[in-house]
């Protein structure tokens, strides 16, 4: 377990040449929120950054040949994945923090237009789809590296987008259909559980797919 | 030195083998007593690195067991790999970490990291611990790699050409460290390197590895006593004693070849004889003869 944080940390010091990208994003948000007068866009644009912040995880360790730095660590090649999938946790939870964050003091100055609730489910539905994005993405880049992967990889991101963008309510009143049948305000927490699902799936493939490989 | 009967192998590697497209690793084995350097060495491709790879799970083995401190490699893969140091031949750090960023990075899976050791093995090597490892030379990475892979005091050290890339004085104090390193002799180290002149130095044992198949495992002075290269006039020998010859060459003058001692009495008595090395050895098996196949 020890091992598995450590590898969290060295995972998270990878990005630091972006570090700066990274804190300058949450700015930008604000920014685009305060002109598009949406306060969820904040959130969803702090989600995007910790979608991008996963991808650059796998770029950098191809780059850099860190598939042989993990092998010279006293960690097992399955916990190397699943301590990969940890810090892909640990990435989006701080985006997910920080889009609260962001969402809360919007509202509290009163820039955005739509209801405080309604950017929440934004917040939540958004994790949940970068989520299952990632999802997808993860075990291509363990099997056939970033650079291989970045193609496929790539593709949900782009199909769900254009049907979705097409069809931009459909994710909310599903939830709404939802929450009316069971009419519970537990289930805000709904996308959360069901994108930890996601990743735990992934994260089975994952392990299955970099154990057999060639590194 | 023949203290082997009843030290323990520190790394044991027993029929190994490994498909890799056209390449295949066949029956590799050799073992590396406690308390000795041994020097892995072949031709580029020999299949070095693919051992040292296999011995690191980073490619899983066909066929064949490997075992270090006489434990399973894969079975106690995280115990073992606490207790090993280990250099590649390319560095393999994010470049934009600095030296102390490293030490962040690596220090947390060790439990004997030392920080002082690492700011010592830093200044000993001239290097700056916040310089970023892009701004190194390739020389300097690989003095780098040498300091991490020492700084948790590991029990065996697996090194991959470590001495590519360092100059005469770096090698020297590369050689200088391993020696001090193996004062306790609960240690072991694994070289491979092209540099042969560096194992004449430290190398108690030598393993010759030829497209893919151990050629021979044998402690420095067996090894050198065992071929001497011989020299003559071209007509001095037959076509059957010719073929006894590994690396067997003619000029103009006359022929050289490589011979295992074994059968030099089958050779005449007028034959000249000179003791050889290991850059001749491992020319003369590139070069063909009675072994290969
Ligand atoms: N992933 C791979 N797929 C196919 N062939 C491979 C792979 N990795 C290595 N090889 C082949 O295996 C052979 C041995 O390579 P290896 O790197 O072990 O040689 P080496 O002895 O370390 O050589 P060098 O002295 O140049 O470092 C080479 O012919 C190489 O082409
Ligand atoms: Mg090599």
């Amino acid at each position: 377990m020890n091992s598995m944080f450590a590898f969290v940390i060295l995972d998270l010091l990878s990005l630091k040449q972006y570090r700066k990208v990274f804190f300058f994003m949450p700015l930008l948000a604000v920014l685009m929120s305060w002109y598009m007068k949406a306060d969820s866009i904040a959130a969803i644009l702090c989600l995007l950054c910790s979608m991008i912040a996963c991808t650059y995880l796998f770029s950098i360790q191809e780059k850099n040949l860190l598939d042989t730095l993990y092998c010279t660590l006293s960690l097992k090649r399955s916990n190397i994945v699943i301590a990969r999938y940890l810090s892909v946790f640990c990435i989006e939870m701080i985006a997910y923090i920080v889009g609260l964050l962001l969402i809360t003091i919007l509202h509290a100055f009163s820039i955005g237009i739509d209801s405080f609730r309604g950017d929440f489910i934004a917040l939540n539905v958004g994790l949940f789809a970068i989520s299952f994005f990632v999802s997808f993405q993860i075990p291509f880049f363990f099997r056939l590296g970033y650079q291989k992967a970045a193609l496929i990889a790539y593709i949900p991101f782009f199909l769900p987008m254009l049907l979705i963008s097409a069809t931009l309510t459909l994710p909310f009143d599903i939830f709404e259909f939802v929450r009316g049948i069971t009419n519970g305000f537990i289930l805000y927490g709904l996308p959360v559980i069901a994108g930890i699902g996601c990743l735990g799936l992934s994260c089975m493939i994952s392990c299955r797919l970099y154990r057999q490989k060639n590194l | 030195m023949n203290h082997t009967a009843n030290t323990p192998n520190i790394l044991e590697v027993n029929h190994l083998s490994k498909r890799l497209g056209t390449f295949a690793l066949d029956d590799v084995s050799f073992a590396l007593p406690q308390g000795f350097i041994m020097g892995f060495i072949g031709e580029n491709g020999a299949g070095k690195t693919t051992t040292i790879k296999l011995m690191l799970n980073m490619l899983a083995k066909d066929k064949g067991e490997i075992k270090i401190f006489g434990q399973e490699h894969l079975q106690y893969e995280r115990e073992i790999k606490e207790r090993i140091g280990v250099v590649m031949d390319s560095p393999y750090y994010v470049d934009a970490w600095t030296m102390l960023d490293i030490e962040h990075a690596v220090s947390s899976f060790y439990s004997k990291w030392d920080h002082s050791r690492y700011m010592n093995l830093l200044e000993h090597f001239s290097l700056e611990p916040k310089k970023q490892l892009k701004a190194l030379s390739r020389g300097m990475k690989m003095k780098l790699m040498v300091a991490v892979a020492l700084t948790h005091d590991p029990d065996l050290l697996i090194l991959d050409e470590p001495t590519s890339g360092l100059d005469a004085v770096a090698r020297n104090e590369l050689m200088e460290i391993l020696r001090i390193f193996m004062t306790d002799e609960r240690k072991g180290v694994l070289f491979s390197t092209h540099i042969t002149s560096d194992l004449e130095k430290v190398a108690d044992y030598i393993t010759l590895i030829h497209k893919g198949r151990i050629l021979e495992t044998q402690t420095k002075d067996e090894l050198l006593e065992k071929y001497l290269v011989v020299k003559g006039g071209l007509n001095l020998l037959t076509t059957e004693q010719r073929q006894m010859l590994i690396g067997y060459r003619e000029h103009s003058v006359g022929f050289d070849g490589l011979i295992d001692c074994a059968s030099l009495r089958h050779l005449p008595t007028s034959i000249v004889t000179e003791p050889s090395n290991f850059d001749e050895i491992m020319i003369r098996f590139n070069m063909g003869g009675e072994i290969d196949e």
